[in-house]
């Protein structure tokens, strides 16, 4: 009693169980919502990921640290007619995931097809002395644009992303922040 | 053993959920039988979309957004589908509904709202009495300072009395609703 007091919770020891439910829904329908938003986003645009944090300066001056990144992942064109030759165009900025462990956005400067994959990309920071072939897997010297990039950039909101670099280095500050929400979603009843 | 609330008397929100949480136990105490369903399909349309999600959580975190994104497609049509459901339903069907009760075949509504800035608490009872046609609505309205006393305990006595006053099937002419009925500043409207 004492420590639902001392938090200003006080309001729940009144609930019935269906006003607790209630609460409970509540919270629930704020982190679904904006986790089915998310997922909409994702399907909608064929990504995994459809919004990124540029994490580097390896893109600068065109991105800087903290930029949010729209991507769109429906412009792959993979199989049509070799003459055309449609899909990902070199300058085009892709984002892409070989297996480390943030994905990394860096522009196309060639492109070519394979002999089992319809479209490959070669890609480079442009703040970086060098291609990426270096950050590929061991032996690989190209991306597969199908497997390997999770869409291409269409669209950007500077610094807006600090936010969740400052969440991400700094773990507590997002403990913080959830519990105090859920508190918050917990107490209002409005 | 009843413990009596106290609340914040500069939060409109506070004054009205706790007035509102009042009328259920003293309607219960009068030998009314509440009705649940409005409450209780709110709560199944919510906890349903919920599971969508759950679900597509599930399946997404452990085979990938590729290997299932088919069905988070079919999944997030259904949870928004859902979701407008659920707001319908808040906003159309239960419009401020806090009370459904039933005694001796009198069916009674209660809807309750409040305007910004305004320490006004509206009430609409909507009442269906055996052998007469259609439903009988009366709005009343009164301050909250009538049953809120300056350090925001609630006092039970002026609220029944209001209550009492308000909702025509409750006239029973009790000692307490006539010796209130000139403090409450009820209103007809």
């Amino acid at each position: 009693m004492s420590l639902l007091d001392l938090l200003g919770l006080s309001e729940l020891k009144r609930l019935n169980p269906r006003q607790i439910l209630s609460q409970v829904l509540n919270i629930a329908l704020i982190l679904s919502t904006a986790f089915m938003l998310w997922k909409g986003l994702s399907v909608a645009t064929n990504s995994p990921s459809p919004i990124v944090v540029v994490l580097s300066g390896s893109m600068e001056p065109a991105f800087q640290r903290g930029d949010l990144l729209f991507l769109w992942n429906r412009n792959l064109d993979l199989h049509k007619d070799p003459s055309s030759f449609g899909g990902t165009q070199v300058g085009e900025i892709v984002v892409y995931n070989v297996g480390t462990a943030i994905p990394i956005v860096h522009r196309v400067v060639r492109r070519h097809q394979g002999e089992k994959t319809p479209l490959n990309l070669l890609t480079k920071g442009d703040n970086n002395n060098a291609d990426d072939i270096e950050l590929y897997p061991r032996g690989q010297w190209y991306l597969n644009r199908e497997k390997e990039v999770i869409g291409s950039v269409v669209g950007y909101i500077p610094f807006v992303g600090y936010v969740t670099i400052m969440l991400s280095e700094h773990p507590w500050m997002k403990t913080a922040l959830l519990v105090i929400m859920g508190l918050l979603v917990l107490v209002q009843r409005e | 053993m009843e413990t009596v609330p106290k609340v914040n008397i500069n939060a409109l929100p506070a004054l009205k959920n706790t007035t509102d949480d009042m009328i259920a136990p003293y309607l219960k105490s009068l030998g009314y039988k509440q009705n649940h369903t409005l409450t209780d399909v709110r709560l199944v349309i919510g906890f349903a979309a919920c599971a969508i999600a759950g679900v597509t959580f599930y399946y997404d975190w452990t085979a990938g957004f590729e290997a299932v994104k088919g069905g988070t497609l079919y999944a997030v049509i259904a949870y928004f589908i859902l979701n407008t459901a659920l707001t319908f339903w808040i906003w159309l069907v239960e419009g401020g509904t806090i009370y459904v009760g039933e005694k001796d075949g009198v069916k009674i509504t209660i809807s309750t709202h409040t305007e910004k800035h305004s320490p006004i608490y509206h009430m609409k009872i909507t009442s269906v009495l055996p052998g007469t046609s259609g439903p009988h609505t009366v709005e009343e309205k009164s301050s909250f300072t009538n049953w809120f006393d300056e350090k925001g305990y609630f006092v039970a006595k002026p609220f029944k009395a209001f209550l009492q006053d308000s909702i025509p099937s409750l006239a029973a002419k009790s000692p307490e609703a006539i010796a209130l009925k000139s403090k409450t500043k009820s209103v007809k409207s």
